[in-house]
């Protein structure tokens, strides 16, 4: 579903992002990226959604490479951010709207999944105020919300669980599971190690821009905590 | 007293963090001295330009009608700052941390207040400091006269920043409970301000014919003005009590509410329904009526655009109403009658140029600009959405009040072409190359929308460019050309200009909204 091939992003001032990265992401999948601050996760995941340019390699999301078609992979991709920045002046339906006409979704299914997601979630009472009025966390659901409206093939998520309720990070992980056992896939980063080492069966360490341990979890952590592998990746 | 201290420092030290930017030093001292070259430009400019009033009422022994004519822009000034910084939030980015700290809370309020005092002070020093320096020349010289301007200098700031108080209480406690709060708080402020323009314009057609018999009357019609003109002149101590009373109680009054509101929040409407309006709509509509509800639910991006739309209606009210009187004395020029369209189709171009919402589209995205580069949103599509937001603000005032005037006035074939036309085309180049600069001159990570909308490098550039080209028929006309010609050449060159905004904005601005930074 997504493939990273020797990718790197060097910034127009020089800094090294990202450098030589391959990681492969298939159906089913939930692939846990970890790392310091600072190590280039962002970096690669603004990459892989097309904010960032590619300087060398090339990312395939579903057979598209996003330099031949970025609008194609755009599509299929849903991007949740580590700071749910989003229009103050829109109420929470305004958006999932906006939204959805951006990815033409019909009438019926914006309605039956917004209902569906903002129940689960406990949004759906707020969805008629004004964003200016929502907490770190209900702009983060809305997000959420709005990002699987469309029906996406992929599911990438920076620092997801940042700001959110123990029930809705609960409530969050089953529909990532759901989505997955679906035959999606999905590309997250987390410093929350517990999270990543129950949920994902996939995982890759970066390091100052470069992947230091990638693999299946099993593999990775073999008889130690995924804490005690990131501590010894990041002596 | 010592965290006063502090607290200023740190202002300053966050002012010349905003102005250095990343290149540091360099940078510092070339914005600093551009910024003092801007404040000699202004003083110098509009001394020019009340020169020859002061020459020509200076001798007539009417000293009073430029000082008049100072204080009223001076005013108007103050009283538009006062509605600009409007914003119903009495949270700043920085009070959670602040009133987190042992620090009292007036201390916070007092160092926001000097800081918002010195920047208003700057402004309407550029007024009356020539003013003052022209007065001693043409009219008189004395102590009193000095003394008298530079204490109105420092004294009426806090005018301005006891309404702008107020005002946030009011719209705090009251108006941010509404639905349409922004959409009400910005129509009342442009009713004020518009009211307050009407006022101007007529104490300006009626200021030249004022004689040595009238003028008292004059200036007693007109309170703070008034007031400031007497104090000046005829060192009015009456005049002084009634001034005071007005800024201090205005000053103090506003002080005691923001020192009650600061730091805390006021949410907006807020409503509990199970029913969910699902709407579809193409991505166009979307984005247009995403950029239309952001641009009326930002007060402070719509009272600054929405200037030149006022006016134009202001303007055609006020020339179909006194349509039997002598322009020149608005206008300035000799047989104004014959010149009449030229005049008001200038008027028209600079009101075009001034109409510019679309230069800081791009940065008031902020960070929200993931949302469209994450998403498959078509660029054309996105830029089209933020410059027609401009092109449906003025173009339909436009043509409303171009008609009317055409129709009261008995306009020609020719001026029925240029009077509809060039507006038009120049509104049209303006939307287009203003989302153009924008993307050339982003800023995309701002605290508040007042640093983008008001303080931005893509909207100075864009005012620049949109009086340079709104100038072209002056300049064709300094040379000689005629004005049947001017407006012929004007037509041409506007036409190419807007071939090429849209070339430069769907050509290389794609490119470059596809390369910005979130």
């Amino acid at each position: 579903m997504l493939k990273l091939i020797n990718y790197s992003k060097v910034y127009p001032n020089g800094k090294v992002g990202a450098s030589n990265i391959s990681l492969n992401v298939k159906k089913g999948d939930i692939f846990a990226f970890i790392g310091p601050n600072g190590a280039g996760k962002t970096t690669t995941i603004k990459s892989i959604v097309g904010i960032n340019d590619v300087t060398e390699g090339d990312i395939i999301v579903d057979g598209i490479s996003i330099k031949d078609d970025a609008m194609k992979v755009k599509s299929i991709i849903a991007y949740i951010p580590d700071n749910p920045d989003v229009y103050d002046t829109l109420t929470g339906i305004q958006y999932i709207n906006l939204i959805s006409d951006i990815y033409k979704v019909s009438k019926k299914d914006r309605e039956e999944l917004t209902n569906k997601y903002s129940e689960l979630l406990g949004l759906k009472d707020e969805l008629n105020n004004p964003i200016s009025n929502y907490s770190h966390g209900m702009r983060q659901k809305l997000v959420i919300i709005a990002s699987l409206v469309h029906r996406p093939k992929l599911l990438v998520l920076d620092e997801p669980f940042v700001g959110l309720d123990p029930k809705a990070s609960y409530v969050v992980k089953e529909i990532m599971k759901e989505f997955c056992k679906q035959g999606g896939a999905i590309f997250f980063s987390t410093h929350v190690l517990e999270v990543a080492e129950k949920l994902c069966n996939k995982v890759a360490i970066i390091k100052n821009g470069k992947i230091v341990k990638s693999g299946s979890m099993a593999e990775i952590k073999k008889d130690k905590s995924l804490e005690e592998v990131f501590l010894e990746t990041n002596k | 007293m010592k965290n006063l201290n502090i607290l200023l420092k740190n202002n300053i030290n966050c002012f010349l963090g905003s102005i250095q930017g990343k290149r540091a030093r360099k940078r510092t001292y070339l914005i600093v001295s551009l910024c003092i070259l801007f404040y000699i430009g202004i003083c110098t400019i509009y001394g020019f330009q009340v020169l020859a009033l002061f020459k020509t009422m200076g001798e007539l022994g009417l000293g009073e009608i430029p000082l008049f004519n100072s204080y009223q822009i001076v005013l108007m000034l103050l009283i538009l700052f006062a509605f600009q910084s409007l914003n119903g939030k009495a949270k700043t980015q920085d009070s959670d941390l602040l009133l987190s700290m042992p620090i009292k809370k007036i201390d916070i309020v007092i160092s926001k207040t000097i800081s918002k005092y010195l920047f208003l002070l700057l402004i309407i020093s550029m007024i009356i400091l020539p003013t003052t320096i022209l007065y001693c020349i043409f009219v008189e010289i004395s102590a009193n006269i000095i003394f008298w301007n530079l204490f109105l200098l420092v004294f009426l700031p806090l005018f301005s920043i006891g309404i702008s108080y107020c005002v946030d209480f009011v719209v705090s406690k009251l108006f941010n409970k509404l639905k349409h709060a922004n959409v009400i708080k910005a129509v009342l402020v442009i009713l004020l301000f518009g009211a307050f323009f009407a006022v101007y314009m007529y104490n300006s057609s009626i200021m030249g014919f004022q004689t040595s018999d009238t003028i008292e009357k004059f200036l007693s019609s007109n309170f703070i003005v008034g007031w400031c003109v007497k104090l000046i002149v005829d060192n009015n101590l009456l005049c002084l009590l009634y001034i005071s009373l007005l800024v201090l109680f205005l000053f103090i009054l506003g002080m005691i509410a923001y020192s009650y509101i600061y730091g805390k929040s006021y949410l907006s409407y807020n409503i509990k329904s199970d029913t969910l309006k699902f709407s579809k709509g193409g991505l166009f509509d979307g984005m247009l009526n995403k950029e239309l509800k952001k641009y009326f639910d930002t007060p402070i991006y719509m009272i600054n655009t929405i200037i030149g739309p006022m006016l134009l209606v202001i303007l055609t009210i006020f020339l179909c109403v006194k349509n039997d009187m002598d322009f020149s004395v608005i206008f300035g020029q000799e047989n104004v009658t014959q010149n009449f369209f030229s005049v008001v189709i200038l008027v028209y171009l600079f009101m075009a140029s001034m109409t510019m919402s679309s230069a800081c589209s791009i940065s008031l995205e902020g960070k929200s600009l993931w949302i469209l580069r994450s998403t498959p949103s078509n660029t054309k599509k996105i830029l089209l959405a933020k410059s027609l937001v401009n092109m449906i603000l003025f173009i339909p005032v436009h043509l409303i009040t171009a008609i009317i005037i055409l129709l009261v006035f008995h306009g020609g074939q020719f001026e029925w072409i240029m009077f509809i036309l060039l507006p038009l085309i120049l509104n049209i180049v303006i939307s287009f190359m203003g989302t153009y600069i924008n993307l050339l001159l982003p800023k995309l990570k701002w605290d508040s929308e007042v640093q983008v909308v008001k303080n931005s490098a893509s909207i100075l550039v864009t005012m620049l460019f949109g009086i340079i080209i709104a100038m072209f028929p002056i300049i064709l006309n300094l040379f000689g050309v005629n004005i049947y010609m001017c407006g012929w050449i004007t037509l041409a060159f506007y036409l190419i200009l807007a071939i090429i905004s849209v070339l430069l904005l769907f050509i290389d601005g794609k490119n470059r909204f596809n390369k910005l930074d979130c």
